[in-house]
């Protein structure tokens, strides 16, 4: 028998033996809801090898020996999978699919009224915890970075952030969602506050400058939020070489845990010694300070995070008195500080995740004045449970509570005869909350949200209602709009002669709108924010506060643009930013509504980082600009009428690095030398002319200039500390 | 008689192939390993990342199926020159990954592939995201060369972060060099377990071993 009869009776067979099992032929076509055909969308029946990818067009085909009911699936990145039952065989199954974009899955629609985002893996952040480190001007200090984006106001006898005309113990920082106190490191009088956390722990920073979650309260105007980083990846230990001073970090790792430790000393006084500066410093402020953190995988889906820090700092200077500069005034500071921070997350079920967290702080501050003493003492503790889930659909949920237990002392007394003053006080807080996503269509998300807080201090119950939409308007831009209730519990120097006085107040209405390209970004935010119930008094004879009540009132409103473009021109990064801030308080013991002295009206900054290949170098400038700001100068008949001059300053720093793992880092504040004047202060008493002396707040030196050697020591030497810089 | 005795026989053994295929699994993998050999662009290599999808989604024991889908989904993000939408593909490999790694622990070819995911989040965004990310995928491929020292996959993807670390740095390529050629002599002394075990690379290195003027 020849061979071709073999293969034509083969074939025969097959034509036999086949229908047996029923061929079926599955086509169709995969769009999206534009009718878009989706290239690549993995299509098949489920427990089967039978399936195909779409082409180019969208089609798709594929045959099958599967009989019975079977369910057909298609998945495609971004999308919501789509099911659907087939019966076979059949003949041929057509099927037109149109795929659903996953709600989540949209970057597009996030809340952004108010919000700059930094993180590592946010795809929509502005800003990320390199750009904070790495800005000329900021010396590595969280807050100096934040200062160079729209909202903020530059106070350079301060340092803090002073966020749309609030002031600066408006803004508030969470570490891990959990509330830190005394977040600024002490400082001479009208001399910047570094914060205490080195930006180096965090992995993502959300600076919200108002509207912010149901989930955070006891901050008027802003909320810091700071995620810290999770598991090291490798062990490493760190050396800094710095004109301040030095530190030491290592870090071990194990399959699941980490364990990082720290410890820094710095020491101004050489420093002060070699550059002339306007302080008489009789110790130039010296710190000694240790972290520890440690992390550990508690299950696939578990996390606990414990971090500490322990701080301890002196200083103390000469200050000449206004009326006559012979006469010096000592004043001195001796900090200790602690802050404790744990955090456990786990997955419960399928689709519910706790969170829970407890943190410490004590601060322990004593002051000196000439022979006064003032011992100030303070202890929180902030525990708080947060549940939260993804519910089916496109809607997400979280509630939970929060509790706070915070007292504060302080004592006042002369050294020779121990007779003083004592305050105390101790407020206890709680605190429920629940808010939810809900997308009332792919483009448009509302968040809804609501706190309740009691203090048992003034036994108030208040309601705080918050709420945000945001509209996607296009594929690169969105709208936002924001309102909330926002309340703090008023400041200890008035707590302490007062118990009673009631919460300060802001309700913050947001208007954004955002344009976010590939490596471009355009943002214009308009803002109007009404305080209430802010702290009044009069001063008597002895310029003490009495009468203290909550009557004081005021508002503050404008617009804040932000630009910011890594793609123009190569290895150049720089972002622009300008607020307008229109504000007036009657608050404290102003006899009208001004302009308070912290709030200038135009503020201007511009941040350029420039990285040359050819030198191995990353270069920052950063020029800073803010108008005018008011000063109550007793001369003048009229209130707060003083007007300072214009605020300028360019600042540049140079990371060089030397090899794979050594840094070399420079940088400078002031390069031009140009004055700057951030107010003027006045003497208790006119003089025999019947005027009050007066003197120019000027920062201790016209330039801060520092330097420093960063090296690092890893398995492999390809680690170095540049993200620390 | 004797034809008669023929067609029987033959549709006896028609029917035996079909529905009894020796090894479908098998089959069905091979074809896949085919089809992304010859892959030479993202839509091929979607293609191929679906296939082993599906073959993972029935095969839920085997650690090939979703370490194959997440080596497709990550070079997909090789070929690819445009940077949206490359996190969530490698976000999806990593998915695949770690499936596999669960059904096997300790697996110099898996450990390979996730050094291979961190390493391409690094050109979406060098400055900020090298320090953490090469510190990852170093970490990742040492483990994997540590664990099977003639994995040439290991050293051929170590050679690439070494060789991408020297020229941000501005320093000495030899090292990488070196690296790359222990690689391209692993390639030719391997023998692959089976016709199914990981076999990529080979050709990749050639190119490499060009590009870089090694």
């Amino acid at each position: 028998m020849r061979s071709s009869t073999v293969i034509s009776l083969f074939l025969l067979c097959s034509l036999l033996v086949r229908p047996a099992f029923g061929q079926s032929r599955i086509i169709g076509q995969v769009v999206d809801k534009q009718q878009t055909p989706i290239i690549g969308a993995n299509v098949y029946l489920e427990d089967t090898y039978d399936g195909a990818s779409t082409d180019l067009e969208g089609n798709f085909f594929f045959n099958t020996q599967e009989t019975g009911t079977k369910e057909l699936v298609v998945t495609y990145l971004g999308y919501s999978e789509f099911r659907r039952s087939i019966q076979l065989p059949d003949d041929t199954v057509r099927l037109e699919i149109t795929l659903r974009e996953d709600a989540f899955e949209l970057e597009s629609v996030v809340i952004t009224a108010g919000a700059f985002e930094a993180g590592d893996e946010s795809k929509r952040e502005i800003l990320k915890p390199l750009d904070i480190v790495t800005t000329a001007g900021a010396t590595a200090d969280i807050a100096g970075a934040l200062n160079t984006l729209p909202g903020t106001t530059t106070v350079g006898e301060s340092g803090r952030l002073f966020v749309r005309g609030g002031e600066g113990y408006e803004t508030k920082t969470f570490i891990d969602g959990m509330q830190v106190m005394n977040f600024y490191s002490p400082a001479a009088p009208n001399t910047p506050s570094r914060s205490r956390f080195m930006p180096f722990m965090f992995s993502g920073t959300s600076f919200s400058t108002g509207g912010y979650s149901a989930e955070y309260g006891q901050a008027l105007s802003s909320a810091l939020i700071l995620q810290s980083k999770f598991l090291a990846t490798q062990e490493r230990t760190d050396i800094s070489l710095m004109s301040v001073g030095l530190d030491v970090s290592t870090s071990q790792v194990w399959d699941a845990a980490s364990l990082s430790g720290k410890v820094q000393y710095t020491d101004l006084d050489p420093y002060m010694g070699l550059i002339q500066q306007d302080l008489e410093w009789i110790d130039a402020p010296t710190a000694w300070e240790g972290s520890v953190a440690y992390r550990k995988k508690i299950s696939e889906t578990g996390v606990l995070k414990l971090f500490g820090n322990f701080n301890r700092s002196d200083l103390s200077l000469d200050r000449p008195q206004i009326a006559d500069p012979s006469v010096k005034d000592r004043f001195g500071i001796n900090n200790r500080y602690g802050y404790l921070n744990a955090m456990v997350q786990e997955v419960i079920g399928q689709d519910w995740t706790l969170k829970g967290g407890l943190s410490y702080t004590e601060n322990q501050e004593d002051l000196t004045f000439n022979e006064m003493d003032i011992d100030q003492k303070e202890r929180g503790l902030h525990s708080k449970l947060v549940l939260s889930r993804q519910l089916s659909g496109s809607a997400a949920l979280k509630f939970g509570g929060e509790f706070f237990n915070r007292s504060f002392s302080q004592q006042l007394f002369p050294t020779t005869d121990n007779s003083g003053q004592y305050h105390a006080f101790t407020e206890n807080l709680g605190a429920v909350f629940a808010e939810s996503d809900i997308y009332l269509t792919n483009s448009l998300l509302a968040r809804v949200g609501l706190r309740s807080e009691y203090t048992a201090l003034s036994q108030d119950f208040h309601l705080a209602p918050r709420l945000s939409l945001a509209l996607k308007t296009s594929q690169n831009s969105q709208l936002s709009a924001a309102f909330g209730h926002f309340r703090q519990t008023m400041q200890n120097e008035w707590l302490t002669r007062n118990t009673d006085l009631d919460q300060e107040q802001a309700e913050h209405y947001i208007l954004n709108y955002q344009i976010t390209g590939k490596d471009r970004t355009f943002r214009i935010e308009l803002y109007h924010k009404q305080y209430r119930d802010l702290i009044k008094f009069t001063s008597d004879e002895y310029d003490q506060p009495v009468n203290l009540s909550n009557e004081g009132a005021g508002y503050a409103r404008g617009i804040d643009l932000f630009w910011r473009d890594n793609k123009t021109f190569r290895n150049v990064d720089y972002w622009v930013s300008y607020s307008f801030l229109d504000t007036e308080r009657d608050y404290r013991d102003y006899p009208l509504a001004v302009r308070p002295h912290f709030a200038a009206k135009h503020n201007f900054s511009v941040v350029y980082k420039h990285f040359i290949p050819a030198i191995k170098s990353q270069v920052g400038l950063t020029y800073s600009f803010a108008g005018s700001r008011p000063y109550q100068d007793p001369n003048r008949e009229q209130f707060m009428s003083g007007r300072t001059p214009a605020y300028q300053d360019l600042s540049a720093n140079i990371s060089y690095l030397f090899r794979q793992n050594i840094i070399l880092h420079i940088s400078a504040s002031n390069v031009l030398g140009q004055e700057q004047i951030f107010g003027y202060e006045f003497a208790g008493q006119p003089n025999e002319n019947g005027m009050y002396p007066g003197r120019a707040i000027r920062p201790p030196a016209p330039r801060f200039l520092f330097a420093g050697v960063f090296i690092t020591f890893s398995s492999d030497a390809v680690l170095n500390q540049l993200p620390n810089l | 008689m004797k034809f008669i005795h023929l067609f029987t026989t033959l549709c006896l053994l028609v029917f035996l192939t079909a529905a009894t295929l020796p090894n479908q699994y098998e089959a069905a993998m091979a074809s896949a390993i085919e089809k992304l050999n010859q892959a030479r662009s993202p839509e091929d290599m979607q293609q191929a990342a679906n296939t082993f999808e599906r073959i993972g989604k029935k095969e839920t024991d085997k650690w090939l199926p979703p370490y194959y889908a997440a080596y497709a989904q990550v070079m997909m993000t090789a070929m690819s020159q445009e940077n949206a939408g490359k996190d969530d593909l490698l976000d999806a490999a990593l998915a695949n990954l770690n499936k596999a790694k669960k059904l096997s622990e300790n697996n110099s070819e898996i450990l390979a592939v996730e050094g291979f995911i961190h390493m391409m989040r690094i050109p979406i965004d060098p400055a900020s995201r090298g320090p953490q990310y090469s510190g990852m995928a170093m970490g990742a491929l040492q483990k994997a060369a540590a664990l099977t020292p003639d994995n040439p996959r290991a050293q051929l993807l170590l050679a690439d972060m070494q060789y991408g670390m020297a020229q941000f740095f501005g320093s000495d390529t030899s090292e990488a060099c070196k690296t790359l050629q222990k690689a391209i002599d692993l390639f030719e002394a391997e023998q692959p377990a089976d016709k199914l075990a990981p076999a990529w690379g080979k050709e990749w290195a050639m190119q490499s071993k060009q590009q870089k003027g090694c």
